[in-house]
């Protein structure tokens, strides 16, 4: 069952990594570089998700004071931590293509930099305590804390000050989908491709990370 | 006692204290100084725009308030007193109580930073209503940010650096609104351009400060 799910999200990946090169780009004036679409805008969703991930898990710690959450909740945040470098970079090489420079402070770039310092301070901010309760418990309040900000970078910044990244390409105002069909196939499956090697890489890190919690329970 | 009384208590309990030693308040005012005259004597006279002026006006009190708000907390793990105080009142009493004393803190300092701000910078044409109630609010939410942080980083280790690392990525949506509302305010403009920065500061605020004081009772138990 394992060993299909893994072959089946391959082949899933590689079939969306295929057709998001052969087919026509999904910007005709933004020409080939338009097709960061397909993997950037995926990225940057897994990087919210898994920060929402480690929230969740940090309540949920908070609650049951059980150290497996408090695993679980690092172990989302370094997932996230992969996937949201990814996503800086990936938009860096294209904002340097489509706006001519690979930096410019541009409201989403400031955002997915301080989404960046969020999960390194956390790091930080574990690295900093011995283990124990102290930490897992000041590392979950401390993620349940940065997670109320995200909305303000998410929907507020970029609304609020002029920006150039293109923000109704996926959901228009009228709650419409502004993508042509082909487009659109391809994008939802890349970001389902996404979502799942996410899961599959957090269940696989879960498993380890729980087995070894038990095995130094039982010494 | 009565969950009011008790902040009301424990926040007199810590003006007390730091009037007792008045040098700490002082170094404090001497660091506000410090800042706005290096800014300040740096750029001599040339003329600034509103941008720049906003722009340091915030890196100073976001700088200053690094320097002086982890203390609340970090002054009960010294005289270890921690203990006592956790005997003694209610968490969220103690929370509001460390939160009012940091907002003290922070309008003391500002009270000394912005006259010398506007004074050694020849900073003219400002919309001073507008500037006070953004500088009002953001002080607000740099303490509804912050207090939260203060007591997480008095309990670990490398605390000066880290405090102001775990506090930088909460506050930044507040800086750059903060930023954005006193750079339309530097410039003279009016209520529509500010609007926006003054909303959005009021909710950060809010939700911050429900945040942080919920989150409070699990860590000051620990």
């Amino acid at each position: 069952m394992q060993a299909m799910q893994r072959w089946l999200l391959f082949f899933w990946m590689a079939a969306v990594i295929v057709l998001a090169f052969v087919r026509p780009a999904p910007q005709q004036q933004l020409g080939d570089s338009s097709r960061i679409f397909y993997f950037h805008v995926p990225c940057a969703w897994v990087t919210v998700l898994a920060f929402l991930m480690t929230a969740i898990f940090s309540v949920r710690y908070l609650m049951k004071k059980q150290v497996e959450f408090d695993t679980k909740a690092a172990l989302s945040a370094q997932l996230g931590l992969v996937f949201c470098i990814l996503a800086t970079l990936s938009g860096s090489i294209w904002a340097r293509f489509a706006w001519g420079a690979y930096w410019n402070w541009d409201p989403r770039q400031t955002s997915i930099f301080l989404q960046l310092l969020i999960y390194l301070a956390y790091f930080a901010l574990r690295g900093s305590l011995p283990d124990g309760e102290r930490k897992a418990t000041f590392s979950a309040a401390y993620a349940i804390l940065a997670f109320l900000t995200v909305p303000f970078l998410i929907f507020v910044v970029p609304r609020v000050f002029p920006s150039l990244h293109p923000s109704d390409t996926v959901i228009g105002q009228e709650a419409q989908f502004n993508l042509g069909r082909e487009v659109r196939w391809i994008f939802f499956a890349s970001l389902a491709g996404f979502t799942l090697l996410y899961y599959r890489l957090y269940r696989l890190g879960a498993r380890v990370k729980v087995a070894a919690l038990e095995s130094k329970g039982m010494q | 006692m009565s969950w009011a009384a008790e902040t009301r208590s424990i926040l007199k309990k810590e003006l007390r204290s730091e009037l007792r030693r008045r040098w700490s308040l002082g170094l404090l005012a001497l660091f506000g100084l410090i800042t706005v005259f290096v800014v300040s004597f740096s750029l001599k006279t040339s003329p600034l725009t509103s941008g720049i002026l906003s722009t340091f006006f915030w890196v100073i009190v976001f700088f200053a308030a690094m320097a002086g708000l982890s203390r609340s907390f970090l002054k009960e793990e010294e005289t270890k007193t921690v203990l006592a105080l956790r005997l003694l009142a209610r968490p969220s009493a103690v929370f509001w109580g460390k939160l009012f004393f940091n907002l003290f803190l922070l309008f003391f300092l500002e009270l000394i930073l912005v006259p010398l701000f506007f004074i050694w910078l020849n900073v003219s044409g400002t919309n001073l209503t507008g500037f006070f109630l953004v500088l009002f609010l953001g002080t607000l939410g740099l303490v509804a940010g912050t207090t939260l942080t203060a007591a997480i980083v008095a309990k670990s280790e490398s605390k000066g650096v880290l405090f102001a690392i775990l506090s930088f990525p909460i506050l930044a949506p507040l800086l750059i609104f903060a930023m954005a509302g006193s750079k339309a305010a530097f410039a003279g403009g009016g209520w529509e351009e500010i609007a926006a920065s003054v909303k959005t500061l009021i909710s950060y605020t809010a939700v911050m400060g429900a945040g942080s004081s919920i989150l409070f009772d699990f860590i000051w138990e620990v």
